[in-house]
């Protein structure tokens, strides 16, 4: 539990103090639930119903965080432990601001993350929409990542005690006024005692598998923009070396990640990586590792969760991608094309890692917060980056 | 919190007959399987002919029509028995007419029919909720088997022309069957089911937990003298049971609750005027949501004779029925948008859409109960637009952002 919950002033009104719970059938949400429930607050449950499974294809198996048979497990919970449980339609919104954008984004060679627009746009902002428009202020999900409230009024986001189930990266959107009124309960769990106390209460989804997969796309991300792009033109187009020079053919851009080095399907002495995506000229540029090196890069739409760094730069490590071990990174604010300080230049300071536009990055505190946890100070997206400039000196770990 | 419950069309709730009933079944431990000949049958035997005696009297009070009645385990199969029954192995080449927004447990079975070979004609309703009889005479041919129309709508509570419609057809030479749902009729309209039967209508179907007893049962009441009910075949096989037309031991408890609360509804000196009482209650809370906030629309013909007494389908503009559903369950206001999806989630009822309803997401469906009273309507009707106001504000405020 944050402390942000005990500081809400309207705590004597039954409907204001009344927790929403974003609930997906999941382990997770069904113990952030479980722990509210059992600490006395009035909850109530929502699952978000973002796409159709049954008419579109979609990952239906219980492996996916939004299947509807994992509705009725989440029914169920709710029943048995009797707090109400209502499924919302999110579809319309979830196919505007999070499926459109994913296939606009890799026809125009980027390589994005539907589930931090997923995060952002639907999760925090529907949900939240929806809980104020039933009088309640608090919203709870499953997240695995931690809330503080500090001395100077401020709330800062926190990674999970469990390391290795941090979701702080998808989180770095979020804004003061989101975390003023979010709770994450689990965030403060290892894992195994999260199962463990699903379990203590005979619940059988303590065994339940865990969700990985982006839940609209059931075969490739390549078939899914296909199915569903209705791509008037053949997509296909030439794999070129950094001359310039043909190595090959590609059936479409949109399968195809800056850095990705299997399934290019081009043969060559030495290991081949794509360097560069031109939705232009439909070109894919593909080279050797070292060609992906590079001092710096941009990042745009930057949100800072506690404000802009003082002196406009700060030292941190980024995440460029979900799993990523992070790089420590200068980070330097810059204005955007409209002057709007919303934009970072990074400069990698030890080791460089490949920058895939379209994924985001994410800033954590060079400094341990407490023991194994860090502080998410924000982030943004990857923009596309000018030539590549090698720096021979940082090592290639990435 | 109190609980305001404004859903009877999904289930009434139990009058005190039926709880009186079901005590007292409980405590005389009555056991006992109504098919056996010997003493521990006989009492519940008894038991059940009592219940359809009194199920009788109720829709035939004065006893001119002559009605046989089949217990089902609720009006689901009351439906599902007339539909298939009545068709029996003349599927190909038979034609059905039924309307748009018959409940789906007529809908349904005449889709499989349609799956099996049947045809299948839908009539769409008229603005007003109303499936028309010029459609239906139009549509009814030398082929057609059954024709069937609900009595009244569970969703926007409009009263079908179903006396006119069977008169117009007997009229006009049509010798099939005439099968009307009623499960949402009785104590909410003062059409008596005998008329209906006067007027030419075969067989019709009720629900016990639609006035005031429990689910798990139903009867199918048909017109012991029409020829055309001999095609009836049974659903269930099995038992003797119902006269060879309804196999399985008869659901006891839930008869018995049956007929308690319909003996409080015979009891009632005059049912008319509850009924009356309840529209009185029901056009107040129209008055009171039409004046208390702008952009209310009615899906729930006016009049009297045109709905029934306890329902009213309304739209407030900008707010979307489901998410104001889940709004007032959180203020104790049980109500609905009339259809729910496996899943729980809560979906436009196609009734509004075959009425063809700009922005039909926007209807829900309030029911009163029988026990409705002024203090529920002006609580109800208060939580109501104050859940309006506050979801409007916040639409509003969110476009700003």
């Amino acid at each position: 539990m944050t402390s942000s919950f005990a500081t809400n002033e309207n705590k004597n009104e039954a409907a204001q103090a009344r927790i929403v719970v974003a609930m997906s059938g999941g382990v997770d949400s069904t113990a952030a639930a479980l722990l509210l429930a059992e600490q006395g607050y009035p909850i109530v449950g929502i699952a978000m119903q973002v796409w159709d499974y049954r008419q579109n294809d979609g990952n239906a198996s219980r492996a996916t965080c939004c299947a509807p048979a994992d509705f009725a497990d989440a029914r169920e919970v709710a029943d048995e432990l009797g707090f109400p449980f209502y499924v919302f339609d999110f579809e319309g919104s979830f196919r505007e601001e999070v499926i459109n954008p994913f296939i606009k984004s890799y026809l125009n060679g980027f390589t994005p993350n539907p589930c931090l627009d997923c995060n952002r746009k639907v999760k925090f902002r529907e949900l939240r929409e929806r809980a104020r428009q039933l009088g309640c202020q608090q919203v709870a999900t499953g997240h695995y990542a931690q809330i503080r409230a500090l001395a100077d009024g401020t709330h800062a986001l926190l990674t999970a005690v469990d390391k290795s189930k941090d979701q702080s990266y998808f989180l770095y959107a979020l804004t003061q006024s989101d975390l003023q009124s979010t709770l994450f309960p689990v965030g403060g769990m290892e894992k195994k005692d999260v199962r463990a106390l699903l379990a203590a209460r005979g619940l059988e989804i303590a065994s339940k598998g865990e969700s990985q997969d982006i839940c609209f796309v059931s075969g490739t991300v390549g078939e899914f923009i296909e199915k569903h792009a209705a791509l008037s033109t053949s997509s296909s187009g030439e794999i070129v070396d950094q001359a310039g020079k043909q190595l090959g053919t590609h059936e479409g851009i949109h399968n195809f990640t800056v850095g990705q080095r299997r399934g290019l399907r081009v043969s060559a002495s030495d290991k081949l990586y794509v360097l560069n995506i031109d939705a232009d000229s439909n070109q894919v540029t593909v080279g050797a590792r070292d060609a992906l090196a590079r001092e710096s890069f941009t990042i745009g739409d930057v949100n800072w969760i506690r404000g802009l760094p003082e002196n406009g730069e700060h030292e941190a490590l980024v995440k460029l991608r979900y799993r990523h071990h992070g790089v420590r990174c200068r980070l330097l604010v810059e204005p955007d094309a409209t002057g709007e300080l919303t934009r970072v230049r990074a400069e990698f300071l030890e080791e460089w890692s490949a920058v895939s536009p379209g994924q985001a990055a994410v800033f954590y505190s060079s400094k341990e917060y407490e023991p194994g946890v860090r502080e998410c100070l924000g982030g943004g997206i990857i923009e596309k980056q000018a030539a590549q400039r090698a720096k021979a000196t940082l090592k290639s770990l990435g | 919190m109190a609980e305001l419950y404004l859903d009877a069309n999904a289930t009434t709730r139990l009058r005190a007959g039926a709880h009186r009933a079901v005590s007292q079944l409980l405590e005389r431990r009555l056991v006992g399987n109504p098919s056996s000949i010997h003493g521990s049958g006989r009492p519940v035997r008894g038991e059940i002919s009592r219940a359809r005696r009194l199920l009788l009297r109720l829709v035939n009070p004065s006893g001119e029509q002559e009605l046989r009645l089949v217990f089902t385990s609720g009006g689901t199969e009351a439906c599902n028995t007339a539909i298939f029954g009545f068709i029996g192995g003349h599927i190909p080449g038979s034609r059905i007419v039924t309307s748009a927004i018959e409940h789906q447990a007529v809908l349904e079975p005449c889709k499989e029919l349609a799956r099996r070979g049947a045809e299948i004609v839908l009539i769409p309703p008229n603005s007003e909720g109303v499936a028309t009889v010029p459609a239906f005479l139009e549509t009814v041919t030398e082929n057609t088997q059954l024709v069937s129309l609900m009595v009244a709508n569970n969703v926007n509570g409009a009263i079908q022309p179903v006396a006119e419609l069977a008169r117009s057809l007997r009229k006009q030479g049509y010798r099939g069957v005439i099968f009307s749902d009623c499960s949402q009729l009785v104590g909410k309209s003062s059409i008596s089911p005998a008329d209906l039967f006067a007027a030419g209508v075969d067989a019709c179907a009720f629900s016990a937990h639609k006035m005031g007893a429990l689910a798990g049962s139903g009867a199918l009441i048909y017109a012991e003298h029409s020829s055309r009910c001999h095609l009836f075949s049974p659903l269930l096989l099995g038992g003797p049971q119902e006269e060879r037309l309804r196999a399985g031991s008869e659901n006891l408890i839930g008869i018995m609750a049956w007929a308690g609360a319909v003996e409080e509804l015979l009891a009632e000196p005059e049912l008319n005027k509850s009924i009356a009482r309840t529209a009185e209650l029901r056009d107040k809370l129209r008055l009171q949501l039409e004046t208390g906030t702008v952009g209310v629309r009615f899906a729930t013909p006016a009049g009297e004779s045109s709905a029934l007494s306890n329902t009213l389908a309304v739209a407030f503009s900008g707010v979307r029925g489901d998410d104001l559903v889940v709004a007032l369950d959180l203020a104790g206001v049980r109500v609905s948008t009339g259809s729910a999806c496996s899943s729980g989630r809560q979906e436009v009822s196609y009734v509004f859409r075959e009425m063809g309803l700009e922005r039909a997401e926007e209807f829900i469906r309030i029911c009163l109960d029988w026990d409705a009273t002024s203090d529920l309507i002006e609580r109800a009707s208060r939580l109501i637009l104050q859940c309006v106001q506050q979801m409007r504000a916040v639409a509003k405020d969110s476009q700003l952002v």
